[in-house]
């Protein structure tokens, strides 16, 4: 077994990092504006498959259809967003999970749209084989020839995309790190902390949270772009609800009011995972492999639990600074 | 025409009962533990399973094996609360309901890992029927309409009329003055959190009855049916989650009806579902019985 | 003296260079390690196939590597590196394959079992890593993933859709008339509906009708609703498209209904016997699968996979797909002498093909002992004759056509080829 093959951790870096941006939007609808927004993936979602359907149907280039991908996820949450922003915390909660669930249906069940449970190769009906990412591949191709000059031969496409993805997560970081400690972040905090108090200062509570929504949903849209680009494939199953759990985690993970704590958390969140593929070492080999796929999940469960538990400020995060409802 | 139609009827109600009682477990413990119990269905299928260790491994007819499951699920219940949920109380509604959605996930795999990957089925014959001329019955639908013509009112009157069930509608409708007036509110919770088991255990059985073959994967797949219930009756309305049951297993059959231009396609059943629930939530958050509350 | 111990000594110098230059074992026989890995969904909806496919492959494995032993073939080994859950979700399923690629460094891939998770890891995993993939996913579109003019990389040992939808049609026609109204329902997965979509465009193109088209959610508690659509209208016949212990929700009610008639239904290739616990039989209901009823060995493997699969596991007529494929790999590296998956790919059409003598598991060791000795065989699957193309489908024309009966059993009633 080649345990530290770098072809696999850099597929593994790779995912992570398109969850630092998935996570990043999450936070700031969750930990800034204080929207438990449990639907995040249908932002994934909707951009995946308006790029992609824009790409195979009616030819459209790459970077008009992944613009329009992020307008598409933009206007569910402008749909999401406008009747639902008034609801308590736990009833937001509630309408963007049954929000996203409606999505991820409308996508197994309407085939002559979405290609139905087949996933995104059933975009051009049945027989033939429906791809989106030609051009996205030509790009990393060029990337990676660029990269293996002073690279060379460890110069790989999933290497020129890790660098790519990690590129862009810093740079949202950084920018989102800086819009964090502007006058318009701390607005946010307040109306996170007393949505009261905000509104009597004159503050457009509602306008703000609109905001929060929109920006995590460019973010939800920019990071399910990119899983699909990677992955060359998806469908209807790849956006569950799960995965909104998962970017919880990753903040939970890190440390829920600390956005430098996120790409701890997706490092944390996506060695548990992709590490307990790796339980065929003795005495987990007596196991047999069936039940070592329930036992895998079960442990991602215990862990969750046990970190909420003893840990939840996170790996980076600080007792007193512990805030995880408003 | 009038047969699909009652047919269909029929059915909605057999769902929607399921439905109620489990939802009324549910509401209680949203409305007065306030949180979101991701793991509910993963405690209904607990419930199906101790049934089947018990009609199958040690051949209990039916009704001992379903006071067996939801006794072992009200255990089970209780148990977690005082031994997760109830100390990391103050962490906040989002924790607890991460915290919900691990213990789903351990109890799902951990039933995957017992009872194997496979389907069971209790000893009762699906395939014989009872003929009604309008209307045809399983003996699985038959003892699930049975139970719920007994239980229902049952927690109906526990409610209405005991006073540990005054007291849990109390609390639930406003903790803090139930806690002034005397009542033992952690105490409360407690035995909220017993009822919901043991009727969490009693609608799971009652599914698998009326399902048929089934595998670990069933409570998970109506969980949000039962977050549906529990906001349409009203959170923490324990009468709003019985009739709420009942109303969305109504709409969610007859919605298939021919008669309605067409019927809608049983698939999209559950976005209609959700569309409701959603609608709901904008227009009505306090369902059909709750409150109405300063948002 | 040092002349005349030149010659032996440059002898055994020439001999053991020539066996150090390639890998052989005793007397110019094949020395290699076949790494094989299975790839479903294990958790999650795909839980119960996907258990159970990768059972079917491990036991599989079990029996090539015992009858290895038995022979005392001790240069060629088979191995299970690894089994991965793909959780039925495309990114999973890719990930999980990058681990058995890179990590484990496998030969072959036993999977994965649906049609999505398949197109994503031969994109990103198998194709560009030259690793061989046998797939359960019955999109007749995923051999196309394969480059034209080299060996293929994706295999389909079951009949694709386009495929088995027209036998469909035709048996039916046959049954009951090539105008007969018959209501569809499938499962809402990509075998369901694909499937269900094939027949009805080949089903209406032939004269008939499909007044009743229900694709249904197979995790829903219960099918009630769907059982009396179905019935509405008293069609002429039903097709059925699930596996059988989804099935069964439907079939229920269906029989509530009183007005199913299971001998005018027909099922797809999983429906052919579905008498097992939990699950029962429909008599009179008939489902057809591409074999032939001589020289079968379907029937042994299904008592060999219930004898020896592992607690909880339940048996279903596609679990001969994963069970074949790895017999077929092991095979084809047989005859091409090497575990090299490109090489392996290039004598699969041999070993899966006539001319030859055919033997399926059950002569497992006869079947070594020819390729050994050089001649050609023709492997005849638990799930048929398989004929293999280069594209890397089947392309079996014989067809059995299987009845539940009163007994409760089911078993062929007749064997149809079938004119595409």
């Amino acid at each position: 077994m080649d345990i530290l093959n770098p072809a696999f951790w850099t597929f593994v870096a790779l995912i992570a990092g398109i969850y630092v941006i998935f996570s990043l939007g999450l936070y700031v609808q969750f930990s800034l504006a204080g929207l438990p927004n449990f639907g995040h993936v249908a932002f994934m979602a909707v951009a995946a498959y308006t790029m992609a359907i824009l790409v195979v149907r009616y030819s459209v280039s790459l970077q008009v259809a992944a613009a329009l991908g992020v307008a598409a996820a933009v206007c569910l949450g402008l749909v999401l967003g406008i009747p639902s922003l008034r609801l308590r915390a736990d009833y937001l909660a509630i309408a963007t999970v049954a929000g996203g669930e409606i999505v991820r249906y409308l996508a197994m069940n309407l085939p002559g749209l979405t290609g139905g449970p087949l996933g995104s190769i059933g975009l051009l009906g049945p027989g033939n084989i429906a791809s989106y990412n030609q051009e996205w591949q030509g790009l990393l191709d060029r990337l990676t020839a660029a990269l293996s000059i002073p690279l060379g031969r460890s110069a790989t496409r999933d290497l020129a995309m890790a660098l790519l993805v990690w590129a862009l997560a810093g740079t949202l970081l950084v920018v989102f790190w800086r819009l964090e400690r502007s006058p318009w972040g701390r607005v946010l905090k307040a109306i996170r902390e007393d949505e009261t108090a905000a509104t009597a200062v004159g503050k457009n509570v509602f306008a703000f949270k609109m905001q929060a929504l929109v920006l995590g949903a460019v973010l939800g849209a920019l990071a399910g772009l990119l899983l699909a680009w990677q992955i060359g494939v998806f469908s209807p199953d790849d956006y569950q609800p799960t995965l909104t759990f998962y970017a919880y985690l990753i903040l939970i993970l890190g440390g829920m009011n600390r956005l430098w704590a996120i790409p701890v958390g997706a490092a944390a969140f996506s060695l548990l995972y992709s590490g307990t593929r790796f339980m065929d070492f003795f005495p987990l080999s007596l196991i047999n492999s069936g039940s070592r796929a329930f036992l895998r999940l079960f442990l991602v469960g215990l862990l969750l639990v046990l970190f909420m538990a003893l840990r939840p400020e996170g790996l980076l995060g600080n007792r007193r600074e512990l805030l995880l409802e408003k | 025409m009038l047969e699909y139609l009652a047919q269909l009827t029929l059915n909605g109600l057999i769902t929607g009962t399921i439905l109620a009682l489990t939802g009324v477990g549910a509401s209680l413990v949203f409305g007065i533990q306030r949180v979101a119990n991701f793991a509910h269905g993963e405690y209904m299928t607990f419930g199906v399973y101790v049934a089947l260790v018990l009609n199958v491994g040690f051949r209990q007819d039916l009704v001992i094996s379903a006071v067996g499951a939801m006794a072992a699920t009200a255990v089970l219940a209780v148990g977690i609360h005082f031994a997760v949920l109830r100390p990391l109380r103050g962490r906040g509604l989002v924790a607890l309901s991460l915290i919900t959605v691990g213990l789903a996930l351990m109890l799902r795999h951990l039933l995957f890992l017992v009872a194997g990957a496979g389907i069971h089925q209790y000893r009762i014959d699906q395939t014989a029927v009872f003929d009604l001329r309008i209307i045809r019955v399983s003996p699985g639908q038959a003892v699930a309409m049975a139970v719920t013509v007994i239980v229902a009112p049952v927690v109906a009157l526990f409610l209405a009329r005991t006073s540990v069930g005054k007291a849990m509608r109390a609390v639930s409708d406003n903790r803090d003055l139930a806690g002034i007036s005397g009542i033992d509110v952690d105490r409360i919770g407690a035995y909220v959190w017993l009822l919901a088991g043991a009727l969490a255990g009693l609608g799971g059985v009652m599914f698998a009855v009326v399902q048929g073959p089934f595998d670990p994967n069933l409570g998970s797949q109506v969980l949000f049916l039962i977050f549906t219930t529990v906001v349409l009756g009203g959170i923490g309305s324990a009468y709003g989650a019985l009739v709420g049951g009942i109303v969305l297993g109504l709409v969610m059959d007859l919605s298939t009806w021919s008669g309605f231009a067409g019927g809608l396609d049983a698939r999209f059943r559950p976005v209609l579902a959700f569309a409701v629930l959603i609608l709901l939530l904008l227009y009505r958050p306090q369902g059909l019985f709750g409150k109405a509350r300063v948002l | 003296m040092c002349k005349r111990g030149l010659v032996p000594l440059g002898l055994v110098a020439v001999v053991v260079l020539l066996l150090a230059g390639q890998p052989v074992g005793a007397a110019g026989s094949p020395a290699f390690t076949l790494k094989y890995a299975t790839l479903a969904g294990m958790t999650g909806d795909p839980a119960i196939p996907g258990q159970a496919w990768t059972e079917a492959g491990r036991l599989a494995v079990e029996y090539i590597d015992t009858t290895l032993k038995t022979m005392g073939l001790s240069d060629i080994k088979v191995v299970l590196s690894d089994s991965q859950d793909s959780q039925g979700v495309p990114q999973a399923g890719v990930e999980a394959a990058q681990k058995l690629v890179n990590i484990n460094h496998v030969d072959v891939i036993i999977g994965d079992m649906w049609s999505s998770v398949t197109s994503a890891v031969a994109r990103a995993v198998a194709i560009p890593n030259k690793v061989l993939m046998f797939t359960g996913g019955t999109n007749p579109a995923l051999t196309k993933l394969n480059a034209p003019g080299s060996p293929a990389i994706i295999w389909q040992p079951v009949p694709a859709d386009d495929l088995q939808g027209r036998v469909l049609a035709g048996i039916i026609a046959d049954a009951l008339g090539k105008t007969a109204r018959i209501n569809v329902a499938g499962r809402n997965d990509a075998y369901g509906s694909s499937l269900a979509a094939v027949f009805k465009d080949a089903w209406t193109a032939g004269g008939g009708t499909v007044p009743k088209y229900i694709i249904y959610n197979h995790q829903q508690p219960t099918l009630d609703s769907e059982a009396q659509e179905l019935v509405q209208g008293n069609p002429d016949g039903w097709l059925f498209i699930d596996f059988c212990q989804t099935f069964t929700k439907l079939a229920q009610p269906l029989m509530r209904t009183g007005k199913w008639d299971p001998s005018k239904s027909f099922g797809s290739d999983v429906l052919i016997d579905c008498k097992r616990r939990g699950v029962q039989n429909f008599p009179g209901m008939r489902a057809t699968q591409a074999n032939t009823s001589s020289g079968t060995s379907f029937p042994a493997f299904k008592a060999l996979f219930e004898q020896r699969a592992k607690r909880g596991v339940t048996f279903a007529a596609d679990l001969a797909e994963p069970w074949d494929s790895v017999f077929v790999a092991f095979l084809a590296a047989l005859e091409a002498k090497s575990s090299d998956p490109m090489q392996i790919s290039q004598h699969i059409v041999s070993v899966t093909n006539p001319p030859g003598q055919e033997y399926t598991f059950q002569q497992l060791d006869q079947a070594i002992k020819a390729i050994l000795e050089g001649k050609k065989i023709h492997f005849n699957g638990a799930s048929g004759p398989l004929q293999f193309t280069p594209e890397g489908r089947v392309s079996s024309t014989a067809y059995d056509i299987w009845q539940h009966k009163p007994d409760g059993t089911s078993a062929v009633m007749k064997t149809i080829t079938f004119k595409p």
